[in-house]
């Protein structure tokens, strides 16, 4: 017998966020904003258009915005660009989560192009949406800003440029092992560096 | 690095557990179920009306059509418990994607896959019998590329 999952442990507190909801279709945000009034968001403001969008963006603080990949008048992801390049604080910042219905590699490298955080296919369940959420609220992600691309750092491993590849950022590194240049340590200056901890039983 | 304001706010003191957040939020889908199921066979009505009789190929707007009102579609199922309905819509997203990268037409490419999405929608085929004729489906689709890869697409 396969064991019940366990229940999701913890809590959040998503009372005092923000959530703009982008969608061409008045169900489609009512399906969005009935799993965020669920998860305890108070303050849910929708747009059926790309315009309608950044009239919200321009005009108030945003925490969360979950956009569909096909608007009724622009790409969601040409959306995404223009608030990444915008110079809206703190909006440009916002955490995206872009939904796509039939997500072909070709929209996951658009919206991974234009800045979303995340993608997220569709149908989209609840505990789906929750386990993006909390991601992004997690942190720890670069903000990017360069002439081809803004938004969330998109390197998920620190493994360095791809082999044979100079690195385009400033901090990375040389995959080739140079010269040394001082004399090798000695035992006593490594035993120095490594020197045991007295532990108290 | 950039700190943003959902990562302080969700931090923040009291809030609900997340196993009864995501009880809510079904519960709210499933107050749309009945909303979303008429919409979905609005959306499969409307597809229908676009592949017509399968007589002759869809033109390249009625298929764009096609794949944003499936799409559109999809979102629903989220409201819906009717087992195989997103993968038939997906299906069909990628059916419109092979038809449109292909040259050629074969006749009534459409009817098979919308007759299943009427029944699935409806409730009446399980999630098994779905399976198995999606793969006649997958077929179908495969046929639509192997002419694409061979042919130069019609525009």
């Amino acid at each position: 017998m396969t064991p019940e999952p366990a229940e999701p442990r913890g809590r959040l507190n998503m009372r005092a966020i923000c959530a703009l909801c982008v969608d061409s279709n008045s169900l489609g945000l009512d399906i969005l904003a009935q799993m965020l009034m669920g998860f305890g968001v108070e303050r849910i403001v929708r747009a059926q258009t790309g315009q309608d969008a950044r009239l919200v963006l321009e005009r108030q603080e945003v925490d969360l915005m979950l956009c569909d990949a096909i608007l009724a008048d622009e790409y969601g992801s040409s959306l995404i660009s223009w608030l990444r390049r915008s110079q809206i604080e703190p909006n440009r910042y916002v955490p995206i989560i872009m939904m796509s219905g039939h997500a072909s590699p070709s929209a996951v490298d658009a919206a991974r192009a234009c800045g979303s955080n995340f993608v997220i296919c569709k149908p989209t369940s609840p505990q789906v949406l929750m386990d993006r959420i909390l991601w992004v609220a997690r942190g720890g992600r670069m903000f990017v800003e360069c002439d081809v691309y803004v938004g969330p750092d998109r390197r998920w491993k620190f493994a360095g440029p791809p082999a044979g590849e100079k690195g385009r950022r400033k901090s990375d590194l040389s995959t080739a092992l140079g010269e040394a240049t001082q004399p090798n340590l000695s035992q006593d200056e490594i035993n120095a560096v490594i020197r045991p901890q007295k532990v108290a039983l | 690095m950039v700190k943003t304001t959902l990562e302080l706010k969700c931090r923040a003191l009291g809030g609900k557990l997340i196993a009864e957040s995501l009880r809510d939020a079904e519960v709210g889908l499933a107050s749309l179920a009945g909303k979303a199921s008429d919409e979905v066979r609005s959306e499969l009505c409307c597809i229908a009306r676009l592949t017509g009789d399968g007589g002759s190929r869809p033109d390249a707007d009625a298929l764009d059509e096609i794949r944003v009102r499936a799409d559109r579609s999809l979102g629903y199922c989220a409201a819906l418990d009717r087992p195989g309905l997103s993968d038939c819509l997906l299906k069909l997203c990628l059916l419109c994607d092979a038809v449109s990268d292909s040259g050629i037409w074969l006749e009534g490419t459409f009817g098979p896959l919308l007759t299943i999405l009427e029944l699935v929608a409806r409730g009446q085929m399980s999630r098994e019998e779905v399976e198995i004729l999606m793969d006649g489906i997958a077929r179908c689709i495969e046929v639509y590329q192997s002419s694409s890869s061979a042919q130069p697409v019609l525009s």
